[in-house]
């Protein structure tokens, strides 16, 4: 869709009444605009941010205004737009020990909250990394068989066939055998759509370990080292045992036919993927059925609900030029109102709107996957940034009884070589050749490396870099939390978000361990490791933080999670297991917000799952509001659903 | 136009009539368009290059309806020959050559060099006729600036080679130098992000372009040329040899290495020193990275 064509859906939808209206075209909301589609609902999808991308030039253009970014950043393939601003990494900077965040996320935590999103046709979903691991069964129930976080309303069962569901959405390319070993259960015979993403060269290097026993001086417990594949939502080789010997057809670039092929090994999956071969929302969109319009820069101010707690509107304005957010109030009516607008902005228009706040949990429960990065040089080259992010981690820390004493934590093996932790390989250049100047602002004086010295030093430096990602699990604590701060308001007149944020005791533990299991990692590869968090010359890295006297410092993945968490009771949760607000009987609120923990696990297929979940359950409530009459006076019971249609087929076949 | 330019022995002709020409009429014609307009527009005389004796040559075909040649004529053009690459680039890449470690060859193939040439000059505030390194014979004049503003200036020439982005420099620098930008780094376009010579470097390829394929990443890296191969091929194609040629080989075998270049893994102690370390800011540009300090140990836990 064209940005006037866009602008032009806005205004022919206003005023007009919709069975459903969705607020955000990301991973979530673009899943259930696309089933509810599917079933034949009138649905408006609201996009605040720009469209474009959905045709092949727009794409192009996004591609190369990435390549043209001096600071590769997640969001760095999107232009800044002021009408709907995202945060960034980049607005984050130190001062003393401390920090300041500028920018559109406004903070007063004792730690930064370092992670972004976007606000754009797609959404974050646009820059996900397209890591598709299930949570473990026991990440459902960690508050009652580990003492930390939150319970789902829900098992690891009941989510199961919406699992399947959403891996067949993205089209996941994966190892079932592989994922059982690690204690995902999945029903007999299943396998992922695609064939699993082979894995890299340094994965190979690291499998030299499978074995090797390594004790996590927190938990006091030992572990044995194994290297485990993770499933990918990205193109591979169609499987063609997939769905009982159907197989898979898999899907190509959105906006130029014919396109779209395996994973090239582009190695940019963050900010773009160059061919599409990584899942998008824009692939849920190319599907929608006429019955789904979408209407990007329209950003959602508020939702207004009637005396009866229904909402029963919501108020937008549509702008034309992001540069200059100059707007138009409209509004529109639907049955039911999904908010599917990311964590925190979800929190945001519920706290605007002053709604679904009875149990006072709105915005509380930030999460995120606080990540420690260790990088080091190995004794041999690896061949670094080549292929996807990572292809496979070591999965033992991830379970079992140590997560009573500190956060679990997965560890990913880095393919891109330091390129997060320090900006390598051009801050390689940048340092070898000493350009900058030194810390009073005068020039470094020659080091020697010069011409072919320097392309050789170069060569062997940056072809040996490992880099090691922890991503250690964050439980909810009430005191993470996303207020509104009305002394500061977006381009529309909105209160901006307000993020507190910190890690607990039993996180840094986390860190802790994570760190002493990276130590002997790098000391089996014969790898000297030059990780370093120590603050200089007074200044703290962002996220730095010191536990038990060592120093940390912490990265944010963007997996923000948690604001309206979903319980089994309308005092302690903000959703039910529908995600549904227990408030307002035609008011969901989807995405990762609604999650009580999410374990390890990346959390975008789960998400996905839960979408898929309720529009199963939307579909019932319409049809039971569309029903002309009591029959025999039964109802069906509002909690009632039935399992969607893309994972019917496994339930069909497997009793 | 570059065309005129690729070779660089003396003997023959510049412009090579290649095969399967018959078969490429309209490019021939744009070729052709192209070489009179440059005459009628030049000013300049044609420098003589180094070991060149023959004047260059133009290939007109004379073609008729069915669209193929029925006759090439070459045309020698005398003295008012338009160089096809202005001289001051040629000097831009053989100073660049120096700095960055890959040959004339690697620099021209990455289609960079006028833009490049533009940036440096934009950025350094050098006005016409005025270069870093001067000297009598090369027709230019030297920039007057202190040897430590030309090494940073020199650094920033072959931090855009290798990034195709120009880098913050030193305050000290920008200050002398008296620019009128900002002193921040900025990708000078799209597709020198994607030639930086740093993805050569150690074998790879740039992030989100020139991907190497399905599964390619399971495979070994490719082997990496040692410091005496390097330093061999930029001499070999300096005299105008072809890389592999026998010529290039004896001239690799006579090649006197550069005695204080740093030799590996030797230097590792001191490379150690001059790694990127994190950044205080989640991200910044790679130029702003801070040198990482001393590694830690691994001592400790177990």
């Amino acid at each position: 869709m064209t940005s006037a064509a866009a602008a032009t859906t806005a205004r022919r939808t206003a005023r007009r009444r919709h069975d459903v209206i969705i607020i955000g075209a990301g991973i979530a909301g673009s899943l259930v605009a696309k089933e509810l589609g599917r079933q034949g609902w009138d649905v408006l999808v609201l996009e605040a941010g720009n469209g474009g991308t959905d045709t092949w030039p727009g794409y192009l253009d996004s591609v190369n205004t990435f390549r043209g970014a001096a600071a590769k950043v997640p969001n760095s393939a999107n232009r800044p737009n002021s009408a709907a601003p995202s945060p960034d990494v980049l607005d984050l900077s130190p001062v003393g020990l401390g920090y300041r965040a500028g920018g559109y996320l406004r903070q007063n935590g004792e730690l930064p909250y370092s992670t972004d999103y976007l606000r754009a046709l797609g959404g974050t979903g646009m820059h996900w990394l397209g890591a598709t691991p299930r949570m473990l069964p026991e990440d459902f129930s960690t508050k009652s068989t580990w003492g930390h976080g939150r319970d789902w309303p829900i098992c690891y069962d009941t989510l199961e066939p919406y699992y399947r569901a959403a891996e067949r959405e993205i089209g996941v390319a994966g190892d079932v055998d592989g994922q059982r070993e690690l204690g995902h259960p999945f029903p007999p015979g299943y396998t992922f759509p695609m064939e699993q993403i082979p894995p890299s060269y340094v994965d190979g290097i690291c499998r030299r370990l499978d074995g090797t026993k390594v004790t996590d001086p927190v938990a006091k417990k030992d572990f044995t080292l194994k290297v485990a594949a993770i499933p990918q939502g990205r193109n591979s080789t169609p499987n063609r045992r997939y769905d009982g010997g159907k197989g898979y057809r898999p899907k190509g670039a959105v906006g130029l036919p014919n396109y779209g092929e395996r994973c090239v090994g582009n190695a940019s999956c963050v900010p773009i993927c160059p061919v599409q071969a990584k899942w998008s929302p824009l692939r849920a969109q190319a599907e929608f059925s006429d019955s789904v319009s979408v209407a990007t820069r329209c950003v959602v101010t508020r939702l207004l609900a009637g005396p009866d707690d229904r909402v029963r509107r919501v108020e937008y304005r549509v702008y034309n030029d992001p540069a200059t957010p100059v707007s138009q109030v409209q509004s529109a009516e639907a049955d039911i109102v999904v908010l599917a607008a990311h964590t925190i902005e979800n929190a945001k228009l519920l706290l605007v709107s002053e709604l679904a706040n009875h149990s006072g949990q709105v915005g509380r429960n930030l999460m995120d996957h606080p990540m420690l990065l260790t990088w080091a040089l190995a004794a041999e080259p690896v061949g670094p940034f080549r292929g996807p992010a990572h292809t496979s981690g070591w999965e033992a820390f991830r379970s079992g009884p140590a997560r009573h004493s500190r956060a679990p934590f997965r560890i990913e093996i880095g393919n891109w070589g330091w390129g997060w932790a320090t900006g390598a390989p051009m801050s390689n250049v940048a340092a070898l050749l000493g350009i900058g100047g030194a810390p009073d602002g005068s020039v470094r004086p020659d080091n020697g490396f010069r011409g072919p010295s320097l392309r050789h030093a170069l060569g062997f430096l940056i072809s040996r870099q490992i880099q090691l990602q922890f991503a250690v699990e964050q439980p909810a604590d009430e005191g993470n939390r996303v207020t509104l701060d009305p002394d500061y308001r977006d381009g529309m007149g909105v209160p901006r978000p307000l993020v507190t944020y910190n890690l607990s005791e039993y996180v840094r533990n986390g860190f802790l361990a994570a760190k002493a299991v990276s130590d002997v990692i790098y000391r089996k590869l014969d790898a000297t490791d030059n990780s370093i968090y120590i603050p200089q010359d007074g200044v703290a890295p962002l996220g730095h933080f010191v536990h038990h006297d060592q120093h940390f410092v912490f990265r944010g993945p963007g997996h923000g999670a948690g604001t309206h968490v979903m319980g089994t009771n309308r005092d302690t949760s903000v959703v039910d297991e529908w995600q549904r607000c227990w408030d307002h009987p035609n008011l969901y609120v989807v995405g990762c917000g609604s999650m009580p923990s999410m374990g390890t696990s990346n959390p975008s297929l789960t998400m996905a799952a839960l979408a898929l979940r309720s529009a199963s359950q939307i579909h019932h409530d319409l049809v039971e509001l569309h029903r002309p009459a009591r029959i025999n006076g039964h109802r069906m019971h509002i909690g009632e659903s039935t399992v969607p249609v893309a994972a019917q087929s496994y339930a069909e076949e497997r009793p | 136009m570059s065309r005129s330019r690729q070779k660089s022995s003396g003997a023959q002709p510049r412009i090579a009539v290649t095969a399967g020409l018959t078969e490429v009429v309209p490019a021939i014609g744009a070729f052709l368009r192209v070489a009179q307009l440059s005459i009628e527009q030049s000013s300049e005389p044609f420098p003589a290059l180094p070991g060149e004796s023959d004047p260059p040559v133009v290939a007109l075909a004379m073609c008729q309806a069915d669209r193929r040649i029925k006759e090439v004529m070459f045309v020698t053009i005398s003295a008012a020959d338009p160089p096809a690459v202005s001289p001051k680039v040629v000097r831009f890449i053989e100073y660049s050559v120096d700095l960055t470690g890959f040959t004339r060859f690697d620099l021209y193939a990455t289609g960079m060099a006028e833009l490049y040439y533009d940036t440096v000059l934009q950025q350094l505030g050098l006005s016409d006729g005025e270069d870093l390194i001067g000297g009598p014979d090369a027709g230019a004049r030297r920039l007057e600036i202190s040897e430590a503003t030309r090494l940073e200036a020199g650094r920033a020439i072959t931090y855009l080679w290798y990034t195709g982005a120009w880098p913050r420099i030193a305050p000290a620098a920008h200050a002398e130098l008296r620019r009128q930008q900002a002193n921040t780094e900025f990708v000078v376009s799209p597709d020198a992000y994607t030639e930086g010579l740093v993805w050569r470097a150690f074998g790879g390829h740039p992030a989100g372009a020139k991907p190497p394929g399905f599964g390619t990443w399971s495979d070994p890296p490719s082997g990496l040329s040692d410091l005496d191969e390097i330093t061999a091929d930029i001499e070999a194609q300096r005299r105008g040899f072809s890389a592999g040629t026998a010529e290039a080989k004896a001239t690799a075998a006579a090649t006197v290495q550069d005695p204080t270049a740093p030799a590996l893994p030797e230097a590792a102690e001191k490379l150690a020193t001059l790694l990127p370390g994190p950044a205080w800011a989640y991200f910044v540009t790679p130029s702003e990275h801070p040198l990482a300090a001393e590694p830690n140990t691994l001592e400790g836990t177990s």
